[in-house]
């Protein structure tokens, strides 16, 4: 194929007719040429064409088809106004996943995308739908257990992804230990994870990247939508500020279990002052300022609040936990040729622990505060190229570990409160070329540079000296470290149906999390590089093979992954909670290597009544810590296969049914491989770092969705005619069966020592905990 | 949410085990030196009282040097004790004497009347079992007091309620402590109502919150927390009236972390939410265990 030289842009937008929202992935192709591009996630899309007359077509699922002509003599911004064909949830198909014909052309390899309205029919748990559980159900992607936080990309850690909301990061992605996440589904609109690599213009985590899109509210008319179900509830609105140039959301979800179980709890009870909820509010604003301009502004915060204060008791704690967001983010069109996407934010995580015993009060806490800012430029210099280059910047203040323990209003000696600042900057560019017609490469460049400063104190603890601090002033550089992250990908058509797409990543992280516990946590501890431990570097290949099947209703994939992991941390064996007094936390940690493979299948019915997918994934990840024992072990989230299926068939206009299948091999746990008896007390000896393993995971879950009709019929008082008019107040509920069949999967295993040792009675037995046994629910949406 | 969890007994494969030995020894100042062998034991070994009771091993051959001089300690069994050393075993044991009387256990007493505990020296231990040697050393420092100690009544429990106790920690590096205590006074049935010093829940502890400072802290009655003749809401409190014999024991703060890694054991209860740590003890070869040298002082008071 040749490409003229002297080009001219055609850009625009793409909206919702009724909503005006903009809508992504929408193809827009010059039928002339037999080209095509798809919006990107703003609805915006540009391409370079020779001069001359052209035939437009924009195409999206569920949405009328346009057809326009256009002349480009000189650079051509044009928007197309797109309009539904019919109401989503009344359509005769349903997608998982809009993006047809993605999975073949598309050069990005481990790219999953979900858009929120796909997943609300699939089964909920306790009534909550959540696009990480659905995102945990694709290969490569897992969870731990049930009761993790987070999620594990081929076998990296959860400290391991950037989870990016509106493009400011959330660094703990999970309520309630992981039973939820805090991506509220009436807040955002769609979800995509790269996990084999992420491009150059994304950096500071080594294995995934995960982009949450807030919902935009509607530049014309007001909503209201929200549910209410048996743990929670909630409620979103949006709509113009001023009709056709901004608009507004903002959406609240808050739980209920406190206020639900408080009636079931005797005021004696040693329970009567157990109580838990959590929240989320996210807001939106959007301004388009110009035809050049647009402005956005997100915010998010989430709490969890647990707290305990037992009748007859002295004792009272008070547990909260989590996120603080806010962006802005400014889109500028330079030139047909040139924009520019310019933003700033502030994230925060804390969890703070606070105990009043008796005379004693006890506070601790850990958490991470960052502001930062990012812009980034795009450029198109010809119709083959697709210039990103840009600049990011984070300051980051870690809080590894606070302590205040104080007796009688008398403060006990728990050392200098740590605060590390840190510097994180990175310069990217990134070109996606198309060389030929079939072959296309993304190639990008990073380089990420990092600066620890002080204020520090670093404790120095010797063998048979006494300890020593050596303290670092305001400013002061500690220590800096740097590197280049090249990224590359390529697609290469095969045909029309099927392609092979490669890629090959390097990336530095600079934070780490350490956890004391078998279990991510939310007190787990983020903690930058320092100079006592470099940053994590991962790279990563991947290669794989596409192949859609009867006009794209059909699409499959294998992909085979290689990732190496340096520098990662894990406390040393014997670490306890206590040793972060008067301490560093890094002193604590032992740097070890991991490695992870693997090979995962993706079988996917796209559209029709019956949609669905099933994917499997062979895979093996272990860790190599020479401090923590001789011989490689494996990683805690190491899942040697993982089967997957999910199903949704759309038995009319009315009801929707789904399931959902998961099997997975147990995991792994450090557990007592002998135990021996020292003054009277059985002590436990504990065998090879995660060498024992959980049994097999396996569950079911099943929904029905059932909607109303969507307009009710009236006759007219002059004839007497029935017409159809649209309901204002559209219902569907959701009846859900989480594990219908009621297995016992393992949360975890311990070792239970009952009876006193000379006696008869004595037992030692393996015990496993799990979580959840069958738990039906139901959920009311509403939406006017 | 965790009220739905329901617990069940499995059986996994749980690989790693390794026969070691297991010596659990002390010396006291003005105490003879003592010491267990026994081994540790697969996850899934029998668990019947005659297995526990026999897991104590005889067999070894166990010195114990001051330095300059050294002794063998000699195994005797607790069916051929020496008159008035069962209640020294029960306690080292935390067994009751009458159960000592009932069963046969063996372990490494120093008998010699010339070699007892004393501030200030190292004592070395060499156990040969089946042809390895293990060794460790500890040395007795010098004793550090509780200055004040009183009781508290419970409001809500009359007549009940814990101890608290006033230390003032030396401003040197790193103390570790241990606290036991005995109660003299008899009850209904005449006898003592302890016949053994007892550890309350968290008996050992260093200073690394309040070193070189004056800090208070209570400690409960771990005697009475299998009594059944006590109402259980008042377990675990020392009654008015109660005569306390307080036994409050110094020793090197590298053998702290071992005594800590068991609390963390009982406390954590084999919890996910809490990091697997092994006691690392000072015996050498990789025998588990410690070898551990007290420095106690004692104190009496009335729970008034």
């Amino acid at each position: 194929m040749a490409f003229s030289q002297d080009s001219i842009l055609f850009s625009g937008y793409v909206y919702d007719k009724n909503t005006n929202e903009s809508i992504d992935f929408a193809q827009v192709s010059i039928l002339e040429l037999n080209q095509f591009v798809y919006t990107n996630e703003k609805g915006a899309f540009k391409i370079t064409l020779p001069t001359g007359e052209y035939h437009i077509r924009i195409v999206l699922a569920n949405y009328e088809e346009i057809k326009s002509k256009i002349k480009l003599e000189t650079s051509l911004s044009k928007d197309f106004y797109l309009k539904k064909t019919i109401d989503f949830e009344q359509l005769e198909e349903v997608r998982i996943s809009a993006k047809k014909g993605q999975n073949v052309t598309s050069s990005k390899i481990g790219v999953l995308e979900l858009d929120v309205k796909d997943i609300k029919t699939l089964p909920a748990f306790m009534g909550e739908v959540d696009i990480i559980k659905v995102a945990q159900s694709l290969p490569g992607v897992s969870s731990v257990s049930e009761g993790s936080q987070g999620f594990y990309v081929r076998g990296g850690g959860p400290d391991q992804n950037l989870v990016l909301l509106d493009d400011a990061q959330i660094y703990n992605a999970s309520h309630l230990f992981g039973f939820f996440s805090v991506f509220n589904a009436d807040a955002i609109t769609s979800m995509d994870l790269m996990k084999g690599g992420m491009t150059a213009d994304y950096g500071g985590r080594i294995s995934s990247l995960m982009r949450i899109k807030m919902r935009e509210g509607d530049l014309q008319k007001y909503h209201i939508n929200g549910g209410i179900g048996l743990i929670s509830s909630r409620l979103e609105v949006d709509g113009p500020i001023q009709k056709g140039k901004s608009s507004f959301m903002i959406s609240a979800r808050r739980t209920y279990i406190d206020v639900l179980l408080k009636p079931f709890i005797k005021k004696k009870s040693s329970l009567s002052g157990l109580g838990y909820y959590f929240f989320d509010f996210n807001a939106k604003l959007n301004f388009r300022l110009s035809d050049k301009d647009n402005l956005y502004i997100s915010s998010y915060i989430g709490k969890d609040r647990f707290k305990y204060g037992s009748a007859g008791s002295d004792m009272d704690i008070l547990m909260p936990w989590g996120n603080t967001m806010a962006n802005i983010r400014w889109n500028h069109l330079f030139s047909s040729k040139h924009f520019m996407d310019i933003s700033t934010f502030y994230t925060g995580y804390d969890i703070n622990f606070t105990a009043g015993i008796d005379s004693y009060k006890v506070a601790m806490g850990t958490g991470i505060k960052d502001l930062g800012g990012r812009i980034n430029f795009t450029f198109l210099p010809s119709i083959h190229h697709r210039i990103r280059y840009g600049l990011d910047y984070t300051f980051h203040q870690f809080t590894p570990a606070s302590v205040n323990i104080d007796q009688d209003n008398v403060q006990l000696d728990t050392g200098k409160q740590q605060r590390l600042d840190t510097h994180e900057t990175a310069f990217f560019i990134a070109d996606d070329w198309d060389i030929t017609e079939k072959w296309r490469l993304n190639i990008g460049l990073r380089y990420s540079m990092f600066h620890f400063v002080g204020p520090f104190d670093r404790y120095i603890k010797e063998p048979l000296k006494p300890d020593s601090i050596v303290s670092y002033s305001k400013g002061d550089l500690i220590k800096f470290y740097h590197g280049l992250e090249p990224r590359i990908s390529t697609r290469i058509l095969l045909n029309k149906t099927s392609s092979i797409k490669a890629g090959f990543s390097v990336n530095y992280q600079y934070l780490h999390i350490a956890s004391l516990t078998s279990v991510s946590f939310p007190s787990d501890i983020w903690l930058p590089a320092s100079e006592k431990i470099k940053p994590q570097s991962g790279w990563q290949a991947t290669i794989g093979y596409f192949k859609d099947f009867f006009d794209g209703k059909y699409e499959s994939s294998i992909e085979v992954y290689y990732k190496g992991m340096n520098n990662l941390v894990e406390f040393a064996n014997g670490s306890m909670p206590t040793d972060n007094v008067n301490d560093n936390v890094d002193n604590q940690l032992v740097i070890g290597k991991g490695r992870s493979y693997g090979i995962e299948f993706f079988f996917k019915k796209v559209s029709g009544k019956f949609t669905g997918w099933v994917g499997y994934t062979l895979a093996k990840s272990d860790r190599i810590f020479p401090d923590i024992q001789d011989t490689p072990f494996p990683a805690k989230y190491d899942r040697r296969h993982d089967l997957n299926l999910v199903l949704s068939y759309k038995l009319s206009d009315r009801w929707t049914f789904s399931a959902n299948f998961v099997y997975a091999t147990g995991n792994t746990l450090t557990m007592p491989s002998s135990w021996y008896i020292f003054n009277q007390d059985v002590i436990m000896e504990y065998g090879g770092r995660n060498s024992t393993r959980m049994p097999d995971y396996h569950r079911l879950d099943l929904s029905a969705t059932w909607f109303d009709k969507p307009y009710k019929k009236k006759t007219k008082i002059v004839d007497g005619e029935e017409i159809k008019v649209m309901r204002k107040l559209r219902n569907s509920v959701n009846f859900s069966i989480y594990n219908v069949y009621n297995r016992a999967n393992p949360y975890f295993l311990y070792l239970s020592v009952k009876g006193d040792l000379t006696s008869d009675k004595f037992a030692m037995t393996v015990k496993q905990v799990s979580l959840f046994p069958i738990l039906p629910s139901v959920t009311w949406n509403f939406e006017f | 949410m965790f009220t739905t969890s329901c617990t069940k007994a499995v059986k996994v494969k749980i690989p790693g085990y390794e026969e070691k030995i297991v010596i659990e020894g002390s010396i006291e100042t003005d105490g003879f030196p003592f010491v267990l062998i026994s081994k540790n034991k697969d996850v899934y070994a029998p668990t019947s009282q005659a297995e526990m009771l026999g897991s104590y091993l005889s067999g070894a051959k166990v010195w114990v040097s001051d330095g300059t001089t050294t002794i063998q300690l000699t195994e005797i069994c607790t069916n051929n004790l020496p008159a008035g050393m069962d209640t020294t075993i029960a306690s080292f044991l935390g067994l009751p004497v009458e159960l000592l009387h009932q069963i046969t256990i063996c372990g490494y007493v120093g008998l010699d009347g010339n070699f007892k505990g004393e501030v200030g020296k190292t004592y070395s231990l060499k156990v040969e079992f089946e042809g390895e040697t293990y060794e460790a050393a500890s040395t007795i420092l010098n004793p550090i007091s509780i200055s004040n100690s009183y009781w508290k009544e419970e409001e809500k429990y009359p007549d009940y309620g814990y101890t608290y106790h006033v230390l003032q920690d030396p401003a040197v590096e790193r103390n570790a402590y241990l606290f036991e205590v005995k109660r003299l006074n008899v009850d209904s049935t005449g006898e003592a109502k302890d016949k053994r010093y007892f550890k309350p829940y968290v008996a050992y502890f260093d200073d690394e919150f309040f070193n070189g400072i004056s800090f208070e802290f209570f400690m409960d009655n771990s005697a009475t927390y299998e009594d059944e003749t006590i109402d259980k809401k008042f377990r675990g409190l020392f009654h008015r009236g109660d005569t306390l014999d307080l036994k409050f024991s110094n020793y090197e703060h590298s053998n702290f972390r071992f005594l800590n890694a068991i609390l963390q054991q009982k406390l954590s209860g084999g919890s996910p939410f809490s990091l697997p740590t092994n006691a690392v003890g000072n015996i050498s070869n990789g025998g588990l265990g410690i070898w551990l040298a007290l420095s106690p002082s004692y104190s009496i008071m009335v729970c008034e």
